[in-house]
């Protein structure tokens, strides 16, 4: 549906974007992944006409993309935003009706995300008296009241409570099921892992990864492990054969330099370390973007 | 619906559902009578002497005594006659009388009054005692020269001046001064009022986007230029509208409040021609002011810079207000005239020569081309610096570099 061209865009002297190319299909959950600074949110404002790349071309649906695809189009900025004078029916409906549709055909929409989110009683508040929390559900549904076709979600997660948290999660899936395409930006791999198909990792204005997640993880090979313990864990990175270690406050995430390593790692950890687990996985998708930006480098 | 007028009705429902916004649509005109008539009609009648009020005077001569008398009867000021300096003096400090004169008795030769008061500033009463006193000695002198009262009486008689406009039609004005210069600072008042208040809301208005981030997700639907025009036509729907109800409540007071209160005052007459002419400069005042606000708004941080960046442009709103004494005073002169041709100052400088001295037809419609033409530059210039800077973040842009931003490709 949405295609990147090699897009360029710099300020200044600045290459905010540096020839990004990634296509996404139709009721597919997109990953656009990068560390801050990255260029992620300048790709989004490419893609909304926001911004005018240098170079490249967006095509949408085929073709280049144009003003009046802004309409099927759904965005929620990574800074938020809110009139506060506004209740919560106005500016949704406001936001919506600029998206090209009717009062009338927003009002169906409108009752059901809000009852879906648990909003409903606040619909004719103002916006300034929601949570934080509420308002992050408020500014959600204007992104998508108008049923775009393309959702873009721009560290949706951020500043959301757990129970927000899956409330939104299912939301997307919602929208995933409906056939929406959904570009999802983050620079939580745990977030993009559970939910992205497709992801493509931007790092210094360039895509150093992209594909489909699971073969991404596939060609990364299997020699990680997950090691869980109680301990002094701190002599696992000069273990022989270990490339790279990942500390997580209850385990670790171990690459080897090879598969064959597997038996004599565990050997050593299990004379030192009392182990609770010890795992043989494919790499986690924080792993990937770790080792990716960092220059590691990744088997394709 | 058309996202041009979305934002249009938006933007004009967030300023016209404000308190202040109601009340200053109703009550404005009562608000700035009370901040500008008020103080000086305060002032005027501060000058006037009060009914029944008493002067004492100390003077050998009674026949001049008795002539300040008369002469101070026909103000309601009634004259205390002192046996002494003293008396005079207490009768003052006990509050008796207002003041306290020391009179000359001889006539003949040059002598000085001295006047006492508790403020020594109440000149109303000095000025009327010296007139009298002044009146009186004339008026002897003469009569020692020998002639009679009535000769005398003739001689001191003089004329009244009244002034009158005339125009190339023919057509003569009886409106004085002081008229003209009521109805000049009241369209004056009237267009920077109306001028500074939208400007300054549309571009608050930017500012409010950018600060509460809205402004991305406007962005997301509709393009920058559009965002621009919703704010400006929103806020001088809001602004014609206030202006219209102020000029009809000035109207119905000329009208009916003026003939009712009994007021001394010749309002000048403004012709269609002339009505025309003034609204149409202020329409191209107002909009060239609001675009160049506009793209403050977007090149400011927030608004306290604003309210820096936008000095300039209110000194310039506000020049004509502070020479509007002069402009009346010399409506040709090279000054006035080189300000009714500047598009910042025309409107209300050509608006004042309008109803002064009528300008030629043609030297008003140049003025008002050249109105049109800096509005048609003020609306590229909003346009590009907006679409520039409405995302920008850090330092707020000075106008030198709002300038420099506007030619850099």
């Amino acid at each position: 549906m949405i295609e990147l061209k090699n897009i360029s865009k710099s300020y200044d002297s600045i290459d905010a974007v540096k020839g990004v190319s990634f296509s996404t299909e139709k009721g597919q959950i997109f990953g656009l992944l990068g560390p801050n600074g990255a260029g992620k949110s300048t790709t989004i404002k490419m893609i909304m006409g926001i911004l005018n790349p240098d170079s490249g071309e967006i095509l949408f649906d085929g073709r280049p993309l144009k003003k009046v695809d802004k309409d099927k189009i759904g965005y929620l900025p990574e800074e938020r935003g809110i009139y506060k004078k506004l209740t919560v029916r106005e500016f949704i409906l406001y936001f919506g009706m600029l998206k090209g549709k009717s009062r009338d055909q927003l009002d169906v929409e409108l009752e059901r995300w809000l009852t879906f989110f648990g909003l409903h009683e606040w619909s004719l508040k103002k916006t300034e008296e929601l949570s934080k929390g509420m308002s992050q559900k408020v500014q959600f549904i204007t992104s998508i009241i108008h049923d775009p076709d393309i959702v873009i979600l721009d560290e949706p997660f951020s500043g959301l409570d757990p129970l927000s948290m899956d409330k939104l999660r299912e939301a997307i899936l919602i929208l995933k099921d409906k056939g929406k395409t959904i570009i999802f930006s983050t620079h939580v791999m745990d977030q993009a892992e559970k939910i992205c198909s497709d992801i493509v990792i931007i790092n210094k204005g360039s895509a150093i990864v992209s594909g489909s997640l699971s073969k991404i993880k596939s060609s990364y090979g299997s020699n990680s492990v997950v090691v869980e313990y109680d301990g002094d864990g701190s002599f696992i990175k000069n273990i022989n054969g270990v490339k790279s270690v990942i500390n997580y406050p209850r385990y670790v995430e171990v690459e080897l330099e090879d598969d064959s390593f597997c038996n004599s790692f565990l050997q050593e950890v299990v004379g030192k370390l009392t182990i609770r687990k010890f795992e043989k996985v494919v790499p986690s998708l924080h792993k990937i973007f770790i080792n990716s930006v960092e220059g590691v480098g990744i088997d394709e | 619906m058309n996202k041009l007028f979305l934002i249009v009705k938006h933007e004009f429902k967030q300023i016209s559902k404000t308190k202040m916004f109601i009340i200053m649509t109703f009550l404005g005109p009562i608000l700035f009578a009370a901040f500008a008539i008020i103080p000086g009609y305060i002032a005027v009648k501060a000058m006037d002497t009060e009914k029944d009020s008493y002067i004492s005077i100390y003077c050998e001569d009674l026949d001049l005594i008795s002539y300040i008398e008369d002469e101070l009867k026909n103000d309601d000021i009634n004259v205390l006659v002192a046996k002494n300096i003293d008396q005079g003096k207490e009768s003052t400090l006990n509050k008796k009388s207002k003041g306290f004169a020391v009179i000359p008795s001889n006539v003949n030769e040059p002598g000085t009054v001295k006047y006492y008061s508790e403020t020594g500033t109440d000149f109303q009463y000095s000025e009327q005692i010296m007139d009298a006193v002044n009146d009186y000695v004339y008026k002897m002198k003469l009569g020692k020269l020998g002639l009679s009262k009535t000769d005398s009486q003739w001689l001191t008689e003089g004329y009244e001046l009244k002034s009158f406009k005339i125009s190339e039609n023919g057509n003569v004005d009886d409106s004085d001064y002081m008229s003209v210069m009521i109805i000049t600072m009241a369209i004056s008042i009237l267009i920077m009022m109306i001028v500074l208040t939208y400007g300054i809301t549309a571009s608050r208005s930017v500012i409010s986007e950018k600060t509460s981030k809205t402004i991305e997700i406007l962005l997301s639907s509709v393009d920058s230029n559009t965002i621009m025009l919703g704010k400006v036509f929103g806020a001088s729907i809001a602004g014609f509208i206030q202006f219209t109800v102020w000029f009809l409540i000035a109207s119905l007071f000329i009208k009916l409040g003026l003939p009712l209160i009994d007021a001394d005052i010749t309002v000048v007459a403004i012709s269609a021609p002339q009505f025309i002419l003034i609204f149409a400069m202020f329409i191209a005042t107002f909009f060239i002011y609001i675009f160049i606000y506009v793209s403050f708004g977007a090149g400011a941080e927030n608004e306290q810079a604003l309210g820096q960046i936008q000095i300039p442009m209110q000194l310039m709103l506000m020049l004509p207000m502070i020479l509007n004494t002069s402009l009346i005073q010399n409506p040709n002169s090279p000054i006035t005239v080189a300000l009714s041709y500047i598009p910042f100052t025309s409107a209300i400088v050509m608006s004042t020569r309008l109803l002064i001295n009528s300008p030629g037809l043609l030297m008003v419609l140049l003025s008002l081309a050249i109105q049109l033409i800096t509005l048609v530059g003020a609306i590229i210039f909003s346009g590009k610096i907006f679409s520039i800077s409405i995302l920008r973040k850090g330092k707020t842009l000075n106008m030198i570099e709002l300038f420099k931003l506007f030619f850099k490709k």
